[in-house]
């Protein structure tokens, strides 16, 4: 569902039952009649012994909070038996993975005196690895995006041989993984698991002493993962995912009182059952299976909000009155598409309504960009937002590679109506430039948020145009300056529905801003 | 009502005489101590910012000193605040000379009192009085589209997902929300004028672009209850109500 305007709280209680995996054991149909798609990434756990040892599975089951504070998995409080129990079943059935086949990544001689850990780290910096991986810094503060897992105290977690297969060939173990395939070499390889083998705490599994697995075991583990619903979330071999593990919420918000349960002393409003459910599920009854997820009072306010409004009324309305957002499926085609499937655009890219939103939509990428510097990004994608943290990684790739990706994005990321109709572009003269630069700096205050001259503005609310000129082609920054928001809805560039002459006159200056690089693009 | 002996009456109104007229707020309290501080400040949680009815993310930390100003400890402390649900509502300073309490808001957008007294030495209380806001639904919408359109440069803090741009913009620099010394004197109108045309209709800095195309007026004036709201000191409106 699209975002309503003025209601911050239902927004952020739909956004939070997708982020949460809520989703994954209840069904809620939305008002627009689909269900609500999960959007956290529950990792396969078919062929999990590879990755990780029996001592880290019991300490994450009993409680996944203490390996990653920011883990989203919920303490199931489960006993030292049941735990042992259920680690005792996912090793048991855990096969070889696709990698497994592999050959390790040759192994490379790092070079003597230098601190592989400490150019592990600066080359994880470079490579941007924190847009989607956060660490805990020093002052214990999370550092990096959430889009994958925190990686803290990877080094207590994984196996260095999986793990340096896992930098080659994400995808050979996980199909449905959200991580690219970086065209890292050996040394790469080498520095980077240095790093992440090194990030570990001590004491986190010094206490875990785990009794050999017999079948009993297993036998109990198998009970246990396929009663607590474990692969309502996870792939697992040899349980197949339950049909309606949790009570359907698409109409919870109209329960009638009489069947609600509450607590003793607890007041009698289905607000205050929905928030107390979700705050302490167990409260409810020790028999219930829910577990209690890590939120905050405010997360839990946004939730119950949420789902108060999926009442009868809601989700009986006719269709006409309902903003519905289309579901889209698209994947790229052909050849470029495999490579960008296997780049992973769209785990951060959204084209023609499908993908991730850390990073610009690519639908009409096509339009807005020229050739040269579509082919210059791609072999070394520089930030056109100095603020930002996130960045496009580099992804290493080949100059064959970059050719079919601009060649595609270029053709088939087109949108209508940006041809020579537009705009003339023999307007785009010399005294229109310099007409557009007063506007730009004088009438406008434009380098208030960005940078046309890295000498002296100072503006980074939006991207910086210095070399935007290189970047846009005029057409499409004409069209963006007359109306930013019929281009990007939501845009934070305000519509100041500029007259055909001043944004003529901008996209002249606009145009003239160049980066003279070394070299030029190839 | 509980019937107090003749003799406590009259001591009672002694005391409140001699102190000033001074009682306790809230009720009379349960706890005792004969360990007295003369003054109480603040050490966190005032001005924070909440939905109506909202539990306030950080506590109220408040700190009884003493005459040479140290933290004195075992000092009582109560609370009291209207509309507001305050845990605990009265303590004994802990070994720092703190007490830590933690805030629910009421259900009715605006300011909130919290008072903090401690007894005194021979009667009477010192106290301070901590601020909190409670937004209502139409600051909250404020709230939210100030934070896209506006918080860049008119928020003066930075934050992992939005780095402050105030810094990089020339005088006249923009006005935080939270000034009212500035923003109080400005009217609705002016605000939403600057708001929907841009700083150059007021003769201000075209750095305040006009929303005019860009936000509906119910998000402008949401913008501006927002602002009403959290100004501080806290904004009294023409006439005094709003």
């Amino acid at each position: 569902m699209d975002n309503l305007e003025g209601t911050p709280q239902l927004n952020l209680g739909r956004k939070l039952l997708a982020r949460f995996g809520c989703a994954h054991c209840h069904a809620i149909t939305q008002p627009d009649g689909t269900l609500v798609a999960p959007v956290d990434e529950p990792p396969s756990l078919e062929h999990v012994a590879e990755k990780t040892t029996r001592e880290w599975i019991f300490a994450w089951i009993k409680n996944p909070q203490a390996y990653a504070a920011s883990a989203t998995m919920p303490n199931y409080r489960f006993s030292d038996q049941e735990a042992a129990d259920i680690t005792s079943y996912l090793v048991a059935q855990s096969t070889p993975s696709e990698n497994s086949s592999h050959p390790l990544p040759a192994s490379f001689a790092l070079p003597q005196g230098g601190d592989p850990v400490q150019a592990g780290a600066s080359l994880y910096g470079t490579l941007f690895c924190a847009s989607c991986h956060a660490i805990q810094n020093a002052a214990g503060n999370l550092v990096g995006g959430e889009m994958a897992p925190e990686l803290t105290r990877a080094g207590n977690k994984v196996n260095p041989d999986w793990l340096r297969r896992w930098l080659r060939a994400p995808q050979g173990y996980d199909p449905k993984t959200r991580m690219p395939r970086y065209r890292f070499d050996e040394k790469d390889v080498a520095l980077l698991s240095s790093f992440l083998l090194s990030k570990k705490d001590e004491d986190l599994l010094a206490n875990v002493h785990l009794p050999e697995s017999n079948p009993q075991s297993i036998a109990r583990g198998k009970k246990l993962v396929s009663d607590y619903g474990c692969v309502a979330c996870h792939r697992i071999n040899g349980v197949a995912p339950p049909e309606s593990f949790a009570p359907d919420l698409s109409r919870i918000g109209s329960k009638p009182l009489f069947q609600v349960g509450f607590l003793h002393g607890m007041p009698e409003t289905l607000p205050d059952y929905i928030a107390g459910k979700i705050h302490d599920p167990r409260a409810f009854g020790p028999a219930l299976k829910m577990p209690t997820f890590s939120l905050t009072d405010s997360q839990i306010e946004a939730l119950t909000t949420a789902l108060l409004a999926q009442t009868d009324r809601a989700v009986t309305m006719p269709p006409e009155l309902v903003r519905s957002s289309p579901h889209a499926k698209y994947h790229p085609g052909g050849e470029p598409g495999r490579l960008m499937e296997d780049l992973r655009c769209q785990s951060c890219h959204a084209i023609n309504g499908n993908g991730g939103d850390m990073a610009p939509d690519l639908t009409n990428e096509g339009s807005a960009v020229n050739r040269a510097w579509l082919l210059d990004f791609m072999k070394n994608p520089n930030t056109l937002r100095p603020a930002l943290v996130r960045r496009m990684p580099k992804f290493n790739l080949s100059d064959a590679e970059i050719k079919s990706l601009s060649d595609y994005m270029l053709s088939a990321y087109q949108a209508s109506g940006f041809d020579s109709q537009a705009l003339d572009l023999s307007t785009l003269t010399s005294e229109a430039a310099a007409r557009g630069k007063e506007l730009f700096y004088t009438n406008y205050a434009c380098q208030s948020c960005h940078i046309a001259d890295y000498k002296k503005d100072k503006g980074y609310v939006g991207p910086a145009l210095a070399g935007v000129g290189d970047r846009l082609t005029p057409i499409w920054t004409y069209r963006w300056l007359k109306n930013p928001t019929a281009i990007l809805p939501g845009t934070s560039m305000p519509d100041y529905s500029l007259p055909d002459d001043e944004a003529r006159d901008l996209t002249a200056f606009l145009a003239t801003l160049k980066e003279h690089k070394k070299g030029g693009a190839k | 009502m509980k019937r107090f002996p003749v003799g406590c009456l009259i001591l009672l109104m002694l005391v409140l005489l001699s102190s000033g007229c001074k009682k306790y707020r809230g009720a009379t309290p349960s706890l005792s101590s004969k360990i007295y501080g003369t003054q109480i400040v603040e050490v966190s949680g005032g001005k924070q910012v909440a939905g109506v009815g909202a539990k306030l993310a950080d506590p109220i930390v408040v700190q009884v000193n003493g005459t040479d100003g140290n933290a004195i400890s075992g000092a009582l402390v109560l609370f009291h605040g209207d509309g507001l649900a305050l845990t605990p509502n009265e303590a004994l300073t802990d070994s720092s000379g703190q007490v830590s309490v933690s805030v629910q808001l009421g259900g009715i957008a605006g300011g909130y009192e919290v008072a903090a007294e401690t007894p005194k030495q021979g009667g009477g209380t010192t106290s301070i009085s901590i601020r909190e806001v409670a937004l209502g639904y139409r600051e909250k919408v404020g709230k939210e589209v100030s934070y896209k359109y506006c918080g860049n440069c008119h928020d003066p803090e930075s934050t992992p997902e939005r780095v402050s741009n105030l810094d990089n913009l020339t005088t006249p620099l923009p006005h935080p929300f939270t000034d009212g010394n500035t923003l109080n004197a400005m009217s609705d109108a002016d605000l939403i004028k600057i708001i929907t045309d841009g700083g150059p209709a007021l003769q201000k800095s075209p750095q305040t672009p006009a929303y005019r195309n860009t936000l509906t007026q119910t998000q402008i004036k949401a913008i501006v209850e927002y602002i009403r709201a959290v100004a501080d000191p806290p904004y009294q409106a023409p006439g005094g109500k709003r």
